[in-house]
């Protein structure tokens, strides 16, 4: 019998959870169908985790660990190419976690942690993004009004939270199953980035038009 | 009733009251329940032990008595290791809460009426989640039931590891200085319940589990020795019932790929 760290199975509990949840949404995968997924008896999931709301919590925690260290490194972001980059890591995260958007207003109204933690989330990433904004404003990427500047966050902070809804409502039997990931990424991160256009520098703006069409030249 | 799962392992363990009689100081050094005097009830533990849980329930609540102790046991043993309905699974928590409750009223005495009442309360509560739990009373019933239980019998193992996962679960949930002024919860309370649980019961798989849970919930390394030693050691007992056998299979699916 091969030997393992005990917390392995906890582990691996986790992993196929995330999976399950992410293609079919939570609200369709029961504890049935991960320990069924697993292999493992019932008494085996629950030992390590009691109740589904649990699971949700787990995997909550370790996104919002994952989305705050990414989150702090808004402030050096210096030029369109740092924010194309930055976007599309912000979007791979949230895809990685695309269960907690496709179902949000369900698990909010359901899940206490969440209700209260999303509300951080969102005013984190928009702490984030008005970093993001006055540090390509000291670099002289960006020339923004100040009175500005909350607004356009906000708007950011919107496409960016609801991006994947948005492709899931278009084409919901394939939005979200993974050999569509890069596309609707990128199409994410330059709807976001493209908030910026009026108050990019003109050859930021040029820049961001090339990357753009670098990376998906079906979009413009 | 609707149809429970099968024990997987269905005739592994095959007991006769007999069996049951002769075995009993081993099979029972969890829940020190006396040998029972009557024989519809000892047919029913006979049935437990062989991991025919829904009957031992039916046979148990149709003895009443004691009887209803096994009826406890068996339910709750289903829905924690068999049961794949999360519903049904909290149905069957409280419906067993609520007979425990009624028969502790009627026989104050009797540890093991507590103890499941208890038992009951707390899966109950891990599965909505032990925050809410709190919020209902549940923490308060839990603790005092399984005080009542070791006043009324000092040398039940179960009710040690079962309050010691009460102290670790709230610690673990709220946090170590609202556990201990809102819930009396306490790190130390807490550890020296598992290992006076586990000195008395150092056979019971189910014990090394909770145990190293308990200290993963108290904040010990998931992959330190000690851990590792305990799921080891669960792993590696004999089972001598269907019940063991449930806690040994844990055990093993901790190792397994």
């Amino acid at each position: 019998m091969a030997k393992k760290a005990p917390r392995r199975t906890a582990e691996r509990i986790l992993e196929v959870t995330l999976e399950l949840f992410n293609r079919f949404g939570e609200p369709n995968v029961s504890t049935t169908l991960i320990s069924a997924e697993l292999n493992i008896s019932p008494g085996n999931l629950y030992y390590h985790y009691p109740a589904k709301d649990e699971l949700i919590n787990s995997l909550f925690d370790r996104y919002e660990r994952s989305l705050n260290e990414l989150l702090n490194a808004s402030d050096s972001v210096r030029d369109v190419e740092d924010a194309w980059f930055f976007m599309h890591t912000l979007f791979e995260l949230i895809w990685q976690y695309r269960f907690l958007y496709r179902d949000l207003n369900d698990l909010l109204s359901k899940n206490r942690r969440l209700e209260t933690h999303f509300q951080w989330v969102l005013k984190n990433k928009t702490r984030a993004v008005r970093s993001l904004l006055d540090s390509m404003s000291r670099a002289g990427a960006l020339d923004i009004d100040s009175r500005e500047v909350e607004a356009t966050a906000t708007s950011m902070v919107v496409v960016l939270t609801y991006w994947l809804s948005y492709e899931y409502v278009r084409d919901p039997r394939h939005a979200l199953e993974p050999e569509y990931a890069q596309t609707a990424l990128m199409r994410g991160a330059h709807h976001v980035l493209n908030l910026l256009m009026p108050y990019l520098e003109p050859s930021q703006r040029q820049h961001l038009m090339t990357l753009v069409h670098a990376y998906n030249p079906n979009e413009t | 009733m609707p149809q429970w799962s099968s024990f997987p392992h269905a005739g592994a363990y095959p007991f006769d009251t007999a069996s049951v009689a002769r075995q009993w100081g081993r099979l029972h050094a969890g829940d020190a329940e006396p040998l029972p005097g009557d024989a519809r009830v000892l047919r029913a533990w006979a049935l437990f032990h062989s991991g025919e849980f829904q009957r031992a329930t039916e046979t148990g609540l149709s003895a009443g008595g004691d009887g209803i102790t096994v009826a406890n046991k068996a339910t709750c043993v289903y829905a924690n290791y068999l049961e794949q309905s999360e519903r049904t699974r909290l149905a069957l928590f409280l419906e067993t809460a609520e007979r425990a409750r009624a028969q502790a009223a009627e026989v104050p005495a009797n540890p093991n009426a507590w103890y499941w009442q208890a038992y009951a309360l707390g899966r109950y509560s891990r599965g909505i989640s032990v925050a809410k739990a709190l919020a209902q009373g549940l923490g308060k019933r839990i603790k005092d039931a399984l005080e009542k239980t070791l006043k009324l019998q000092p040398r039940h193992a179960d009710a040690h590891i079962a309050l010691g996962a009460y102290h670790a679960e709230v610690i673990d949930k709220v946090g170590a200085l609202i556990g201990r002024m809102t819930h009396g919860a306490r790190k130390d309370i807490g550890l020296q319940m598992y290992r006076e649980g586990l000195a008395l019961n150092p056979g019971s798989a189910m014990a090394q589990l909770e145990y190293a849970a308990g200290l993963v919930m108290l904040g010990s390394d998931p992959d330190s020795p000690e851990i590792t030693r305990l799921y080891q050691q669960a792993s590696a007992l004999d089972p001598l019932d269907a019940k063991e056998r449930l806690d040994r299979d844990l055990a093993r699916a901790e190792f397994a790929d």
